[in-house]
């Protein structure tokens, strides 16, 4: 009993985790590319939603097209917010495009706002995801079935494209240095304009699992999971895409045992206990789990 | 022979500094007092309140170079922390029935109360600063997110002594333009003598180049930490002063949207200068106050078969477009990298060139210095 508990905790953790490692992920993909730590991935991530919402509701139809809408649209989105946004940024220091992307993050936001609704627009989800089937002896929602499955499938995916494929091994040197790259002849807005787009459809799939946990979509949805995409990227190591896998399903882990043993008075804490975990996880290794240590003098 | 007005010594730098933009400061609150009406009057007075906010903010994302998410913690924390030693025991009874006996039956009158609100700041200051310093350039504005999410939930957390989401009442307002004045010159003083001073120049030459400041022995972690303390004093006055000039507020004030108008305020004006954060905060208050009229004008308002019943956040718009607008045109601000003293110093010293041009055979010399 006391294992089965233990079991469907961890699956808690691994389909929050695996949230937070795909936007962590995607942080970290442009990040490693350009330097730039997008604050406005979150509204990639809200748009998604919104396209789910617009096919499943307006439109009326069925679960696989609202997945495929939010990760098509938050490829376009990731994709057009590099031409228009970041393109006049491109290779400035990393204050300047961290200041531009809170900027569009804030103006996408008010945005959202006048065009479609300040209000949460609901999404009815066939209720078979919420029932629960038997895995091995132990019950687990179909939803966090499908959100681990989800997960670990763009997890391989991506690593496939980036062990296999030559614009994957681009992107690799790239990440690692980009000048270098550069001057080996890998095109720098190639590069760029698929990081993004992986960056995009990523934050789509994590959109999807999201919106399927919370059932709505409202103009700010994506800032809390963002932030907490953030700082998981962080604590794994800024840069590193293995880093931003481990800080999220680190992070995942963290808050879903938090809100599993926590007692009741603390749990409106809950939040702040966990990001004081990673605080102190960062005051024993500021350079993060996987980080390299910083240039030494 | 030297010439005369030099500033050379960075006590007479700050003091002129200080002066100039404090004469400007004071000019303008003798205008809006004598002039203007009350509506005006309060937007004077939150002008004051963000000149110390962003000068605070500037004393340490200024110098270090470092973007930070978090300060607004700061003021949020100044805020509730000084309201509950200004406030009766009889209104604190009402207000937040379930606080612990000793700060119930505290009232201290404003200055030690400021005193004790930032002793609160600096105590988080400091718990969150000294892991923060250690991570790099790049993670820091991150990781800041992480302790506003923390201040933020434990401001709402804390019911029984911030009630929580709710609003919080019944704070005595004693904030008036003399104080913010005075407040938002001492403000503008710290931060001209940190800036001055060699911790401050040290602090800068890591801003420019950090690996190169750390080979030449700076110690860049420690520097940070202490441009982090002071700045968070700062903006804790700041809050505390908000605070008591709203009388009424919730942790949602002291979140994300403040936090936006802070961030356009200290990058407009031009962040590695006090005076492009009070030339930014004045630019960017006038633009919100604007777009705060234009808001009320346009609901309502119809054109033919158009109606529109509401615009939502038309002030963070104009502050996102002008973030825009200075990161694509001109990313070191309105103002640029110079304190408003040496732009004096340098138009005094070209107007000499200008007038005696046998003694220039280089004038570059002269628009080098400073």
């Amino acid at each position: 009993m006391d294992l089965d508990l233990f079991v469907q905790q961890l699956v808690n953790a691994i389909s929050l985790g695996g949230v937070y490692a795909l936007l962590a992920l995607g942080l970290a993909i442009v990040f490693s590319v350009m330097g730039l730590v997008n604050f406005a991935h979150g509204e990639i991530m809200t748009l998604a939603g919104y396209g789910m919402w617009f096919v499943g509701m307006v439109i009326g139809l069925t679960l696989p097209f609202m997945f495929l809408a939010a990760i098509l649209l938050g490829l376009l989105a990731a994709v057009l917010m590099e031409r228009i946004a970041f393109r006049p940024v491109r290779g400035s220091s990393v204050v300047t495009m961290l200041i531009t992307s809170f900027a569009v993050s804030g103006i996408l936001q008010v945005t959202f706002q006048n065009v479609i609704s300040p209000r949460p627009r609901g999404i009815v989800f066939p209720p078979e995801i919420s029932q629960t089937i038997d895995v091995f002896g132990v019950d687990v929602e179909i939803i966090k079935l499908m959100a681990i499955v989800m997960v670990l499938g763009s997890l391989g995916l991506l690593m496939l494209f980036l062990r296999r494929t030559t614009l994957g091994i681009s992107m690799r040197a790239a990440a690692q240095d980009f000048s270098v790259a550069r001057l080996m002849g890998i095109r720098a807005d190639t590069v760029i304009a698929v990081a993004f787009a992986i960056s995009g459809l990523l934050a789509g799939v994590a959109a999807f699992l999201w919106v399927a946990q919370r059932g709505s979509v409202d103009p700010a949805m994506g800032l809390t999971p963002v932030i907490k995409a953030f700082i998981a990227s962080v604590m794994g190591g800024l840069g590193s895409l293995p880093g931003a896998v481990v800080g999220g399903f680190v992070l995942g882990f963290i808050e879903v045992m938090l809100q599993a043993w926590l007692p009741d008075a603390a749990l409106p804490f809950k939040d702040a206990v966990s990001l004081v975990i990673v605080i102190a996880i960062l005051l024993w290794r500021p350079q993060g789990l996987l980080g390299k240590a910083t240039d030494r003098v | 022979m030297r010439e005369r007005l030099t500033l050379d010594s960075p006590i007479q730098r700050s003091l002129a500094g200080t002066g100039l933009l404090g004469a400007l400061l004071a000019a303008l609150a003798v205008v809006v007092a004598l002039i203007f009406g009350p509506a005006e009057q309060q937007v004077a007075l939150n002008f004051y309140i963000w000149v110390i906010a962003v000068v605070g903010f500037g004393i340490y994302s200024g110098n270090s170079g470092i973007m930070t998410f978090g300060h607004v913690a700061f003021m949020g924390i100044g805020a509730y922390a000084g309201a509950l030693l200004t406030m009766a025991p009889a209104v604190k009874a009402q207000s937040v029935p379930n606080l612990i006996v000793v700060v119930q039956d505290i009232q201290l009158p404003l200055l030690p109360a400021i005193l004790g609100a930032l002793v609160v700041v600096g105590i988080v200051a400091f718990i969150f600063g000294f892991p923060l310093s250690r991570l790099s350039a790049a993670a820091t504005p991150i990781a800041t997110l992480a302790m506003l999410m923390i201040v933020y939930v434990v401001l709402v957390g804390a019911a029984d002594i911030t009630r929580g989401s709710q609003t919080f009442f019944g704070v005595p307002p004693l904030t008036d333009l003399t104080v913010v004045v005075i407040f938002a010159i001492v403000a503008i003083l710290t931060a001209r003598v940190f800036r001055e001073s060699v911790p401050g120049l040290r602090l800068r030459a890591s801003r420019e180049d950090e690996l190169a400041s750390r080979s030449m022995g700076v110690d860049v972690a420690n520097l940070r930490l202490l441009a982090w303390m002071l700045s968070a004093l700062v903006v804790g006055l700041a809050g505390f002063l908000l605070g008591h000039n709203l009388t009424a507020f919730s942790p949602k004030q002291f979140y994300f949207t403040l936090q936006f108008a802070l961030v356009a305020m200290l990058v407009v004006g031009g962040p590695t200068t006090v005076t492009g954060a009070v030339g930014g905060a004045f630019v960017v208050t006038l633009l919100m106050e604007t777009a705060r009229r234009v808001e009320g004008l346009l609901a309502g308002f119809s054109l033919g078969p158009i109606t529109i019943d509401h615009i939502f956040g038309l002030q963070e718009v104009t502050l996102g477009l002008v973030i825009l607008a200075v990161m694509y045109r001109r990313r070191e601000g309105l103002l640029g990298r110079l304190e408003v003293d040496e732009m004096l110093v340098r138009w005094w010293r070209g107007r000499r060139a200008t007038a005696m041009p046998d003694r220039t055979e280089k004038p570059a010399d002269g628009t080098r210095g400073g």
